[in-house]
């Protein structure tokens, strides 16, 4: 797509709908993601009887079988594989491919894209928008410049990159 | 046959009677087309190979079976015990896989019991409306319904038994042949239909995205339309660009 052209007509904030999708599909990528690479982990510690690691999980969770133990030591590998997906592809590409799918972008307020810090501050902003039964993601719906909490934590914004639909953008 | 297929060795296509040859037609523009029959061949390789490699594979695999068993009083089980660590989860996860099988079976067969008894205690107490002559027209209707969906699937199983031999026999004469390799080459250096393969899917794939695109803005201003209408507030004109740039 032309980024020339799209700086110039995708400038509308992007929809509540819109960004309600491209979030779920990346749910559900990273919930792939985190699974296997959680298993993999999982195996190559068993592979490799890293006992020590796996005692250690174990002792600071208090899990004791090894169901518990796999779940315990998915937790931080997910949390991970979260955090890096979405820092990687917001400041690499300014989408993930669940916005990309979607055609949306995440830009900061001046129009540049995100830094590693800010991406780090919007994924914060993330869970002080979730904490609140989730309202700081409903807020988008009702703010005039469809703005999350985590939007406005980060000073960021999603618009649409739209070309093709110039009906869409007015 | 047309200049394009040229390059083809000829033994693998002649060798077969049963299959026409594949026809890559060419436009006036220099542009290559694809018929019917060139989704035929191409469907044929794929079935054939599907057929041919699990054939090889069972094969292989038995043959690999009796070797193991063969020597299978000889095999001290506490080496491998070792080596998995004797985990109990990795011995329920390898029993679980050789049980499903038989939990499979299991199951569809009680399904099937189950659903045939809910069948026959639901059809005594329907039998006395469906067959009233009131129903009739229904009954036969749903009769004839039934009757065409069987023949679709007899008609459909029929070409599968046509279709399966000549697509075995072409991936065989390939093997043999040798063919595989100028097949393959000959696409690598026909670059267009390499070109075309890529624009056709990037196409498709960008016109799919483009459309869900269009739709989930669009469901974003019906969205937007209520929120306003709901706060009374009134529509933006023009997009916040102001506050971007």
């Amino acid at each position: 797509m032309n980024e020339k052209s799209l700086e110039i007509d995708g400038r509308k904030p992007a929809g509540f709908f819109s960004r309600m999708m491209a979030f779920l599909l990346d749910i559900i990528l990273l919930a792939i993601l985190g699974l296997m690479s959680g298993l993999v982990i999982f195996l190559v510690l068993h592979f490799f009887r890293y006992k020590q690691i796996l005692d250690f999980v174990k002792s600071l969770l208090g899990v004791k079988d090894q169901v518990g133990q796999f779940i315990a030591l998915i937790s931080p590998v997910l949390f991970l594989v979260v955090l890096i997906y979405f820092v990687f592809f917001w400041t690499l590409v300014g989408y993930t491919p669940g916005k990309a799918l979607l055609g949306l972008q995440i830009v900061r307020q001046d129009g540049q894209p995100l830094s590693v810090g800010r991406a780090l501050l919007r994924f914060l902003g993330y869970w002080v928008s979730a904490i609140p039964l989730f309202l700081g993601f409903i807020w988008v719906l009702f703010d005039r410049q469809h703005e999350g909490w985590h939007d406005k934590i980060s000073k960021t914004h999603v618009i649409y990159i739209l070309s093709k639909y110039p009906k869409l953008l007015e | 046959m047309n200049s394009e297929d040229k390059d083809i060795p000829s033994s693998s296509v002649d060798l077969i009677p049963a299959l026409p040859a594949p026809q890559t037609s060419s436009s006036a523009s220099g542009e290559i087309e694809f018929t019917a029959e060139d989704y035929k061949t191409a469907l044929r390789m794929l079935v054939g190979a599907a057929l041919e490699g699990s054939d090889e594979l069972r094969k292989k695999i038995k043959i690999w079976l009796t070797n193991i068993q063969k020597g299978e009083q000889e095999i001290d089980a506490s080496i491998f015990e070792e080596e998995t660590g004797g985990s109990p989860l990795i011995y329920t996860l390898i029993g679980l896989l050789f049980k499903t099988p038989k939990y499979l079976s299991w199951g569809t067969s009680t399904a099937g019991r189950a659903s045939s008894r809910a069948t026959a205690f639901v059809s005594r107490f329907t039998k006395p409306i469906t067959n009233r002559r009131v129903l009739g027209p229904v009954r036969r209707r749903y009769d004839d319904l039934v009757a065409r969906g069987e023949s679709v699937v007899s008609s459909l199983e029929k070409i599968g038994r046509t279709e399966a031999p000549p697509s075995r026999a072409l991936i065989r004469q390939q093997v043999s042949d040798e063919t595989i390799e100028g097949f393959l080459t000959y696409l690598v250096e026909k670059s267009k239909m390499r070109e075309m393969i890529v624009e056709t899917s990037t196409q498709v794939g960008g016109d799919a995205m483009i459309e869900i695109r269009g739709r989930s803005a669009s469901v974003d201003s019906s969205l937007d339309n209520i929120v306003d209408n709901i706060m009374r507030r009134r529509k933006l004109k023009t997009p916040p660009s102001d506050s971007l740039s």
